[in-house]
C-alpha cells in the first residue's frame, strides 16, 4: 500500500502487515466471534471443497475428504473454542506469574495437494483464534479449492468484524516470489506442510518456520494383539483418502505366530498380498529411484487404479495392496513412504526383532513422526514406545486418523503434525493454536527466601565447594 | 465516531474521536479528501490528533498513507496516540514512515 514496490511480495506483505497491527486490538470476544463464524462457514461447505479438491487433485477421494474438512473444522474448533489467545490468559498470585498472550504476526501457510482444503481450515482457524493474519500459499495442484476455500472462510472472517486481508490467498508468482516472500521480515512465521523441499526451503529461510517433515510408519501386531481388530484397523487407516495421509501405515511389522492370521483377516477385508513379480511392477510405478521419494503419480490413487497403472489384473473389491518384504532401505522401495493403499508386510520372530524392524523403518525416511503398535501387554507397549523416535505412538488406534488426534484418543485435532529435531522440527507436537502465540510472563517480586537467607559472599570463598554451598544455601529449608 | 478541524496558522489539526472503523473512514472520506486537498495546494502540513481514538481499521490506516501520498510523509503526523494506537502504527509498519507521537 505505501511499500516501494507494488510488486506481488510487497504487496501481500504490507497488507498483513496492516491488518496484524488491525487485529492486535481485538479483544477474546471479538477473536472468538470470528472464529466461531469461520469454523461454521467451512463445516457448512465442507461437501463442496471436498469434491472441488478430489477433482482438481486426482488424488484420494470426496467423501473421505469431506471427512477431513469436518475434523479440520469441527474437531479443531472444539479443541481450541474456550482457549485463552488474547490478552491475560492466567495469573498464578502465588508464584507472582501472569501470562499474557500476544499474536506473533502474519503468518505463511504452505499447504499441501494430498490435503488441501482441510489444511487451509485448519491453519485459518488456529491463526484467527490467535489474531494472526495468514497467508495461504496453494499447490499448484490445489489452487482452485484451496483459493475457493480461502473466499469462503474471508468471506465470514468479515462478516464477523475481523480485520481486511486477515487470510490472503497467495497468487502464485514465481519460484523467486515464494522465496522472496519466506525470507521477508515482515513474516512472523513459516507454517509448513509438505514435502521435504518445501519444508526445508522453510526452515532454511531465516523466518521462524514450523514445519513437519515425511512419515515412514510402522505399525507392529505384537504377539498379544487381537488380530481381527488389528486386521480392521489397519484398513480403515490405510485405505482412508486413499492413503493420503502422511501417518498412515505404511509397513506392517507381525510376530511369525500371528502373520498367517493376520493375512487371512486382511485379505477377508479387501486385502490383496502382491506376488513376486508383482511386486517389481508395483515397485517401478509407485517409487522415483532417481529422486528416492515416492512417484507423484502414485499419491492418492486407488488400490484398483495402482494396479492397473503397474499393469496388474486384481480381483475387484481390492482395497489394499500388501507387499511381504525382508529388508528395509532405498533399494527395497516398498519400505519407503507411499502415500496410496500399497503396504509392506515383514514377518518377524519375536518382540525383539520386531522393535529393531520398526527402528529400521522409523529411522528410514520418518524420523520423529508417528508410529503404531497393536498389543495387549501394556510393558511391551511402553518398550515399544521408549524405542521409537516419534511424536506419536499409537496404540491400538488407526494411526491416520490416530495421529491427527480428537477421534481415536485426546491428542490435539491437528493437520500439522511435528517430528522433532529428528525431522528438523522445532516440535513434537500436533501443532495447534498455542503453537501461534508468544506468551509474555509478567513476573512479580518474589524473593527466593534461601537466597536471601544465605551468605553470597560464601561463593567468593574458593575452599568452600559445591556440596557446601547447597548444605547451606538449603539449610532450615 | 467525528473528526474536527482546526485550522491554526502553520498547520491544519484533524481531531477525531470514537472508533475509526471501516465505516466511520468512508463517512469521512469526502470531508477528507476537501482537507487533503487545501494542505497540497496551501503546502500545509497535517496534523491527525487521536486523543480520543480507541480502535483504528485498516481504512483508517489507509486514510494516513494517502494522506502521507498527496501531501508528503514530512507533513504529516500523527499526534496523542494512545499506546494501543501507537502499537498497531508500529506494527504495521506505519510509525517508521510517519511521525507517531
Amino acid at each position: 500500500m505505501w511499500g516501494e514496490s507494488s510488486d506481488l511480495v510487497n504487496d501481500t506483505l504490507c497488507n498483513a502487515v496492516v491488518s496484524a497491527g488491525i487485529f492486535s486490538q481485538l479483544n477474546q470476544e471479538q477473536t472468538d466471534k470470528i472464529v466461531t463464524a469461520v469454523y461454521e462457514a467451512g463445516l457448512s461447505n465442507r461437501v463442496k471443497l471436498a469434491k472441488m479438491a478430489a477433482e482438481e487433485t486426482g488424488m484420494g477421494n470426496w467423501k473421505d475428504k469431506t471427512l477431513k474438512n469436518a475434523v479440520a473444522t469441527q474437531y479443531v474448533y472444539e479443541s481450541i473454542k474456550n482457549q485463552k489467545t488474547a490478552g491475560i490468559i492466567s495469573e498464578n498470585f502465588e508464584s507472582g506469574i501472569s501470562e499474557i498472550a500476544q499474536p506473533i504476526g502474519p503468518i505463511l501457510a504452505i499447504i499441501p495437494c494430498t490435503n488441501p482444503t482441510s489444511t487451509v481450515m485448519f491453519k485459518i482457524l488456529i491463526a484467527l483464534k490467535t489474531r494472526n493474519p495468514i497467508i495461504i500459499s496453494a499447490h499448484h495442484r490445489a489452487l482452485e479449492s484451496c483459493r475457493e476455500t480461502v473466499r469462503i472462510c474471508y468471506e465470514a472472517a468479515l462478516g464477523a468484524d475481523a480485520p481486511e486481508d486477515c487470510i490472503i490467498f497467495f497468487e502464485r508468482g514465481s519460484r523467486e516470489d515464494t522465496k522472496n516472500l519466506m525470507c521477508d521480515k515482515r513474516l512472523a512465521l513459516i507454517l509448513a506442510t509438505g514435502g521435504e523441499g518445501v519444508v526445508k526451503a522453510a526452515y532454511s529461510s531465516g523466518t521462524p518456520a514450523l514445519g513437519v517433515g515425511a512419515g515412514n510408519v510402522p505399525v507392529y501386531v505384537e504377539g498379544s494383539a487381537d488380530v481381527p481388530f488389528a486386521a480392521e484397523q489397519i484398513l480403515i487407516s490405510k485405505t482412508f483418502d486413499n492413503g493420503t495421509i502422511c501417518a498412515s501405515e505404511q509397513s506392517i511389522v507381525v510376530e511369525q505366530q500371528l502373520s498367517e492370521q493376520l493375512k487371512q483377516e486382511l485379505i477377508a477385508r479387501g486385502a490383496y498380498f502382491l506376488s513376486g513379480e508383482e511386486i517389481a511392477a508395483i515397485e517401478k510405478v509407485a517409487y522415483d529411484k532417481e529422486k528416492q521419494t515416492m512417484a507423484a503419480d502414485i499419491v492418492g490413487q486407488s488400490a484398483k487404479r495402482a494396479a492397473e497403472m503397474a499393469g496388474l489384473n486384481i480381483p475387484d473389491g481390492v482395497r489394499l495392496l500388501v507387499a511381504p518384504q525382508k529388508h528395509v532401505g532405498y533399494d527395497y522401495p516398498l519400505s519407503c513412504e507411499i502415500l496410496a493403499p500399497i503396504i509392506a508386510y515383514y514377518t518377524v520372530s519375536g518382540f525383539d526383532e520386531a522393535v529393531k524392524h520398526c527402528i529400521d523403518l522409523n529411522f528410514h525416511g520418518g524420523i520423529g513422526h508417528t508410529v503404531s503398535i497393536y498389543s495387549n501387554d501394556e510393558e511391551k507397549i511402553k518398550a515399544f514406545g521408549m524405542t521409537m523416535n516419534a511424536g506419536r505412538v499409537l496404540v491400538n488406534t488407526p494411526s491416520s486418523q490416530g495421529a491427527v488426534g480428537g477421534m481415536f484418543n485426546t491428542l490435539t485435532p491437528s493437520l500439522t503434525l511435528g517430528c522433532g529435531t529428528g525431522g528438523k522440527n522445532i516440535t513434537m507436537d500436533n501443532v495447534s493454536a498455542r503453537h501461534l502465540l508468544n506468551i509474555q510472563r509478567l513476573a512479580r517480586r518474589r524473593v527466593n527466601e534461601r537466597m536471601a537467607n544465605f551468605d553470597s559472599s560464601l561463593y567468593f570463598d574458593e575452599n568452600i565447594d559445591a556440596k557446601e554451598i547447597a548444605k547451606r544455601f538449603n539449610i532450615n529449608h | 465516531m467525528s473528526m474536527k478541524r482546526i485550522n491554526e496558522k502553520y498547520k491544519v489539526i484533524c481531531c477525531f474521536e470514537g472508533k475509526m472503523d471501516t465505516l466511520s473512514c468512508k463517512e469521512l472520506e469526502k470531508d477528507f479528501d476537501q482537507i487533503l486537498s487545501e494542505c497540497k495546494s496551501d503546502n500545509m502540513p497535517l496534523v491527525f490528533d487521536l486523543a480520543g481514538v480507541d480502535y483504528i481499521a485498516s481504512s483508517f490506516l489507509r486514510l494516513c498513507g494517502k494522506a502521507a501520498q498527496q501531501i508528503g510523509v514530512e507533513k504529516v503526523s500523527i499526534a496523542n496516540v494512545t499506546p494501543q494506537v501507537k502499537k498497531v502504527f508500529k506494527i504495521a509498519g506505519l510509525a517508521d514512515v510517519l511521525t507517531v507521537s
